[in-house]
């Protein structure tokens, strides 16, 4: 009878097994190599400081994708390319903005990518300000044209996604333009006088970005310290007209040549199949892109080389992307899309990560609904987050996906996001403020360790995520 | 009889006892209320408050807005019915930053984001490159020496309080260095050594002074171009303001309430001093707008060029010569905005110097104790007015939470929008009361040792 039991456990099939039983002691052998790894935070380090900030365009993305190729290479990855990406070529250039009335100020101000320049003179108007562009109708062209709209919105509490302040960034400009208005100013997040930048984005048709909506004027569009902002605000709520003299020398060039970088670890079974995980190597032109998403990619990067140096090679291939241009076009991403054209099919699960480096709580999965529409995928996500329980990494909720896997996810691939504490980000992104010195090296690690135990599990278990319903 | 007449005296005595021990409760209790009250009831105490930033915004020594400021004070307080209002003359320093820009050329180009500290020489008109040298403070600077800081830009890596910030340019200087970096977002004034070289000293942000560490740390040189035009103008005439309410009694002795006029060039002054300077004139117009007459006159002073040189204070001095003598206390505001908790009283040991006059304060305090704002503690009551103070006037410093404050102190975020209109008008309350009862309450507190 014994002997049976054993025979019987010896024969089953792997599946059998719970992913505990599995993987519990992989995932244990991950989670300590990665806490004691330093090269991931010296990579980043590097990046930041030797590098420094990469927008689309721009000669230091360049060279960010020759390093990153070069220290996947050495570092003992297979397949090594970097794919060509054709990408937009926004350049801020000088920019300023001054208060002229009722007193002369210098005004901290930052454009917004993709934002068109004011002509060389730069341009003068009076200050309306206005909560919210849903508020721009009922105000009219008569008040509206000829005038500097500064959008008010607060959304410094804890987080930039404040729907107020995402409409004033998206559709802000295009709405305020197509009433006359001159030019916007939109309040940033976080005070302290450093303000924020980030994409225009009117509108997104085919999944391609368009930073003004199409037949409207394309006015000049930038941000506003909150210090700034609240100033403007109390001297017009106060009766005292403000006047603001505007320059912006922000041009858009011809489309670049650019780069997505990807390496591999191939798959010991099933090669074809492949586990994406990455982040995108582009970043706004301020700070050093240290969490917005620096930390990603050399996290993403790191997690492989974690597997690997265990001498560990799973059933199907896990792929590190660097997508470019996930600020302000999402070309790399689209450009991976149709690079795998329909090998899409084999395209196991996209994960990213890209909500900076604070401490991770887990990965959201999928749709919204995701637990309703693929229950038993939903519980086995669930499984393997438990995995990460000891690190406190693993809570699995719906809401997957990221600027650069979105194209993937958009076709079926399950989507993986890595969710932090979440709790100083928001002061940080976009801004100068974004800098090494914001990451805190065992949180940078837990991540390692986070998406080093998915993507390894994701790539090894028997069954594929896919098929489960 | 004779048996009891010991116990009557006990008995009286013993009343006498408690009675001066809660007499300044007891006399000042009700009125305290009605100041509190009002002071807190006052929907527009921020008021001028706003205006002096928002339409004056910020003033530094010498700058058209501080004057603007001076004369805009005086008006105030002429409207608002104070007496004596006058804006006695301060020859002060003026020194004008100009264009300001530091950019690290190796070994990659990003541009730095600094400030100049107040009172710095400029660089010649092309600027100046040098090699980064990172070094924690003044005793490390020294410990180096001449052979390696000598042509090179020193930064110094302390947190922002630190003798290095007033000292070190000079000694850097004198060990041969072109420059001087701060890794601390503040600007502040520095006081160079009259006989030693005069290099340009700026603060530069924490994100790049760290990363300037981190490259030098990890091997790769650092080199950074440093562009000043700040410069060094001929001393221009300034002003302090003054305005009263005179006393029923006493009017030659005074209790002066007050904080600075001028700001640094940058932000809006609004914690560092506008906030002081207002919530002193507000307290005293409150007295008086409840009617209240205190036996000795009240003096709220704006006293201009606290932060770089302080010929403000100085002036003021000169200008009272003997009625020195006359002045009862000082009140000083300049620790930002937040929830005032009491105030600092005289010197570190002024609760031995002179024991009974520091109980009479904290009694006064007591009068504070329900809205937190109490606490009486030696030391930091001096300093500010030193002319007064160093010649046997006590001072009080208010005291807050201190929480937020020096986040913004000295920096372009120092703004009105950091104001909170309660803890504005504790401010206001916590100044009315002190002043009010230091002026009226029967013995002067200087008598009392």
């Amino acid at each position: 009878m014994k002997t049976l039991i054993v025979a019987l456990l010896v024969l089953a099939p792997a599946e059998s097994q719970t992913i505990s039983e599995q993987y519990t002691e992989t995932a244990q052998k991950l989670i300590a190599a990665a806490l004691g790894d330093t090269e991931g935070l010296a990579r980043l380090q590097y990046l930041c400081d030797r590098i420094g900030n990469r927008l689309s365009g721009s000669a230091s993305l360049e060279r960010a994708i020759v390093w990153s190729a070069a220290q996947m290479r050495q570092a003992g990855l297979s397949n090594v390319q970097t794919p060509p990406v054709r990408v937009p070529h926004w350049v801020r250039e000088k920019e300023s903005a001054i208060m002229i009335e009722p007193l002369e100020k210098p005004l901290n101000m930052i454009g917004l990518g993709m934002s068109v320049g004011t002509p060389a003179v730069g341009i003068t108007g009076e200050v309306l300000p206005v909560e919210n562009p849903g508020l721009l109708a009922a105000l009219g062209r008569e008040k509206v044209a000829g005038k500097i709209v500064l959008f008010t919105a607060a959304n410094d509490a804890t987080t930039y996604r404040t729907p107020g302040y995402r409409q004033a960034v998206t559709v802000g400009p295009s709405r305020a333009g197509a009433l006359g208005a001159i030019a916007v100013l939109v309040r940033s997040g976080y005070a302290l006088q450093n303000p924020r930048t980030t994409g225009l984005d009117a509108s997104t048709d085919n999944m391609v970005v368009k930073p003004y909506a199409d037949g409207v004027p394309k006015i000049p569009a930038a941000a506003v310290s909150v210090e700034d902002a609240l100033m403007m605000q109390r001297l017009v709520e106060s009766g005292t007209p403000v006047r603001v003299h505007l320059t912006m020398q922000a041009h858009q060039g011809p489309d670049a040549d650019s780069h997505n970088v990807m390496g591999e670890i191939v798959g010991r079974e099933r090669p074809q199949e492949v586990v994406v995980l990455g982040g995108h190597l582009d970043s706004w032109d301020v700070g050093q892109g240290a969490n917005d998403d620096g930390s990603g990619i050399m996290a993403a990067l790191q997690a492989v080389l974690v597997i690997k140096k265990l001498g560990l090679q799973p059933r199907r291939t896990i792929r590190v992307c660097f997508w470019v241009n996930e600020e302000n076009g999402f070309a790399g991403g689209r450009a991976y899309r149709t690079m795998i054209g329909d090998a899409i099919r084999d395209q196991i699960a996209a994960i990213e990560m890209d909500n900076g480096a604070e401490k991770p709580v887990g990965f959201g999965f999928g749709a919204a609904d995701q637990d309703k529409r693929t229950p038993q995928a939903f519980a086995r996500a669930v499984e393997i987050g438990k995995l990460l329980e000891g690190i406190g990494g693993g809570e699995i909720t719906t809401r997957g996906g990221g600027g650069d896997i979105r194209y993937l996810v958009h076709d079926g691939v399950p989507g993986f996001a890595v969710k932090t504490v979440e709790t100083l980000y928001s002061n940080w992104h976009h801004t100068s403020d974004d800098t090494f010195d914001k990451i805190v090296p065992r949180e940078f690690q837990l991540n390692v360790a986070s998406l080093a135990v998915l993507s390894y599990v994701l790539a090894d278990m028997p069954k594929r995520l896919n098929d489960l319903k | 009889m004779l048996k009891k007449i010991p116990i009557c005296v006990a008995l009286l005595i013993g009343f006498a006892l408690m009675a001066k021990a809660g007499s300044m409760l007891e006399q000042y209790q009700s009125v305290v209320q009605k100041l509190i009250d009002a002071a807190l009831a006052d929907p527009n105490s921020t008021a001028r408050l706003e205006y002096l930033c928002d339409r004056i915004g910020n003033r530094l020594s010498g700058s058209a807005s501080l004057e603007r400021a001076v004369e805009w004070s005086a008006r105030e307080m002429r409207n608002a019915g104070l007496e004596n209002v006058q804006t006695p003359p301060v020859m002060v320093p003026h020194w004008v930053r100009g264009a300001e820009s530091a950019m690290m050329i190796a070994p990659i180009r990003k541009e730095l984001v600094i400030i100049g500290l107040g009172m710095s020489v400029g660089t010649p008109p092309g600027g100046i490159s040098g090699e980064v040298i990172p070094v924690k403070d003044v005793n490390e600077l020294a410990a180096i020496g001449r052979e390696k800081i000598a042509g090179k830009i020193v930064l110094f890596t302390p947190q922002a309080k630190s003798p290095t910030v007033e000292a070190g340019p000079s000694i850097a200087g004198s060990l041969g260095a072109l420059a001087v970096l701060i890794h601390t977002p503040h600007t502040r004034g520095i006081s160079y050594d009259e006989d030693k070289l005069k290099i340009p000293a700026a603060a530069v942000s924490a994100e790049d002074a760290l990363m300037m560490k981190r490259l030098v740390a990890a091997g790769t040189p650092v080199r950074v171009h440093l562009i000043m035009d700040d410069h060094q103008g001929p001393d221009v005439e300034s002003h302090n303001v003054i305005g009263e309410l005179r006393g029923s009694e006493k009017p030659q002795e005074i209790v002066v309430v007050g904080g600075h006029m001028d700001t640094w060039d940058i932000g809006q002054g609004a914690q560092d001093d506008g906030s002081g300077t207002m919530a002193a004139l507000e307290a005293v117009l409150l007295i008086k707008k409840l009617g209240l007459h205190p036996r000795r006159t009240i003096r709220v002073l704006f006293f201009v060029n606290e932060e770089n040189g302080g010929a403000g204070e100085r002036a003021y001095g000169a200008m009272i010569g003997d009625a020195l003598k006359n002045h009862v206390a000082t009140i000083v505001d300049d620790r930002g905005a937040e929830k005032p908790t009491g105030f600092g009283f005289g010197a570190r040991d002024q609760d031995k110097q002179t024991p009974r006059a520091f109980e009479t304060a904290t009694e006064i305090g007591k009068l504070l104790d329900t809205i937190g704002a109490g606490k009486m503690t030696a030391g930091g009551g001096g300093g500010h007015i030193a002319s007064v103070t160093n010649h046997g006037v006590l001072g009080f410093g208010i005291n807050t939470v201190n929480v937020y404050y020096e986040q913004t102190n000295h920096t372009n975020a120092d703004s009105f929008d950091k104001i909170a209109s309660q803890d504005f008008q504790l401010h206001v309350a916590a100044l009315a009361v002190l002043s009010y009862v230091l002026a009226d309450m029967p013995k002067r507190l200087s008598e009392l040792k």
